[in-house]
């Protein structure tokens, strides 16, 4: 997933948080920090048993 | 009683260049000292992270907006059983606001100073408590640590930290951060007094008096736990090993992975809690992190349950090890202390931030929350570095075993440099 300044500029307005241009920047430069370290954990590939949920079986 | 007046002396003496403390307790204390005081602790004076419930102050969490919050009706749980085995609350401890740190340079309190050199951090988050000790004016505090912030400072300051297994202590009546995350633990200058102070609060089995390293399988970490600390932090970590006869080495799998797991349950458990807050009052957030507050309130939910996930599958990884091992012993802290101020630091010649990656070698073990003991084990460039002592969960005890045994060394390598 992209994260640009339109991502930041929409999320924020859905989470009801102003940002002025500067705040912008570096909540944008924050998140993607985040974003890299994100990738290390969206490529580990998972199975059922490391579901978070309980598991119902019939 | 003694013990407490000499404690109310030495803040007087010595805050003023450390500013450990928020508040201190005096009129309490020496009521509470003067009643007689029988216990294991009897006698011990202690202070706490301000984010622990202490009846009739406001609990802060090193937090500008926390001032407007009315005064906590009683102590935390943690606090009442010290005091029931004899110690003696004398004040609160300054840290990052909201704990999200690993510095404690707080804008509204001040930066606590390093008391091994007054130019430097004292780690964070629960910097004050590892400073209160490490500058002679209470041997015993209590912090809370979600990603290092008892081990980055007991590492900093050159004192002892116990992390215990995750849910062992109660958190009742201690500001929340992250609460997929949160330990509470205490920090101490000498092993026995942390002993003594986690067998106060817990209600597993005792810790106090267990020694002795016959038939404990010890080994090193390598690989990411060496890759991401300085050369001269190793080399303090392996003289430790050497004296313990430690031989074995093993490599934690996917370490990587699980700190990045819990940097981002970090993010966005964190920015959700404050998100009421960054909404219509940012401006009284701590400037140093209300922007990673922000971003963690914005991030994908995709990114939050993925981390969760990931945490489970490592965790289950990591359990394995155990079945040939039974205390890893790694670096606490990929450097000492930076100063007050600075922004990157170098580890292994990589240029990186300072503030959020301390916990690189923290923050793979509390993901997964195995107990860790972080022990002095020397000096770099006159800084005191520590050493984590990490069990399987519940195994608080064997953490000890080992911490006995290499406190002897300890004392010697990190005796206080600064005087009063």
């Amino acid at each position: 997933m992209d994260i640009d300044e339109k991502y930041v500029i929409e999320a924020a307005r859905q989470a009801g948080l102003e940002l002025g241009q500067e705040r912008l920047r570096a909540v944008l430069g924050n998140l993607q920090r985040i974003a890299r370290l994100a990738q290390v954990v969206l490529e580990v590939e998972l199975k059922a048993e490391d579901e978070l949920g309980p598991e119902w079986k019939p | 009683m003694e013990a407490v007046a000499r404690a109310l002396a030495a803040i007087k003496a010595r805050d003023g260049a450390i500013n450990a403390f928020t508040a201190v307790l005096e009129r309490r204390a020496r009521a509470t000292a003067a009643r007689a005081r029988r216990g294991p602790l009897a006698g011990v004076p202690f202070a706490v992270k301000n984010l622990f419930d202490v009846k009739g102050l406001a609990t802060l969490a090193g937090s500008k907006i926390n001032r407007e919050l009315p005064p906590a009706t009683r102590d935390a749980p943690l606090i009442a059983r010290l005091e029931a085995a004899g110690a003696v609350l004398v004040g609160t401890l300054n840290m990052d606001e909201y704990a999200y740190g690993f510095s404690t340079e707080n804008s509204h309190y001040g930066a606590t100073r390093n008391p091994h050199n007054l130019e430097h951090v004292a780690g964070g988050s629960s910097g004050g408590s590892a400073a209160a000790i490490a500058a002679g004016m209470v041997p015993l505090t209590l912090g809370s640590d979600t990603n290092g912030s008892i081990r980055v400072p007991a590492s900093f300051c050159g004192v002892w930290g116990l992390k215990p297994t995750f849910g062992r202590l109660s958190r009742e009546g201690v500001f929340p951060f992250v609460n997929s995350l949160d330990h509470v633990g205490p920090l101490a200058d000498s092993v026995e007094l942390l002993a003594r102070a986690y067998d106060a609060m817990q209600d597993g089995k005792r810790v106090a008096g267990q020694r002795g390293l016959k038939g404990l399988r010890l080994a090193r970490a390598v690989g990411y736990f060496e890759d991401n600390a300085e050369p001269q932090v190793v080399e303090r970590v392996r003289e430790a090993c050497h004296s313990l006869g430690v031989r074995k080495t093993v490599e934690i799998p996917e370490a990587e992975r699980g700190r990045g797991a819990a940097f981002i349950i970090t993010a966005a458990e964190g920015g959700q809690l404050h998100l009421p807050n960054l909404r219509t009052r940012a401006g009284d957030f701590e400037p140093l992190t209300v922007e990673r507050l922000m971003a963690g309130a914005l991030m994908p939910a995709a990114w939050y349950l993925q981390a969760q996930r990931v945490r489970r599958w490592y965790y289950r990884r990591v359990k394995r090890l155990f079945e040939s091992v039974d205390v890893i012993l790694a670096p606490a802290t990929p450097r000492p202390a930076q100063r007050i101020g600075q922004d990157t630091i170098i580890v292994r010649n990589r240029e990186i931030l300072a503030r959020p990656n301390a916990g690189l070698l923290t923050q793979p073990i509390s993901c997964i929350g195995l107990p860790v003991i972080c022990a002095p084990v020397g000096k770099v460039d006159g800084l005191p570095v520590g050493m984590q002592i990490i069990a399987a969960p519940w195994r608080e005890d064997l953490c000890f075993r080992v911490a006995r045994a290499l406190a002897p060394r300890a004392a010697q390598a990190v005796a206080p440099t600064v005087s009063f």
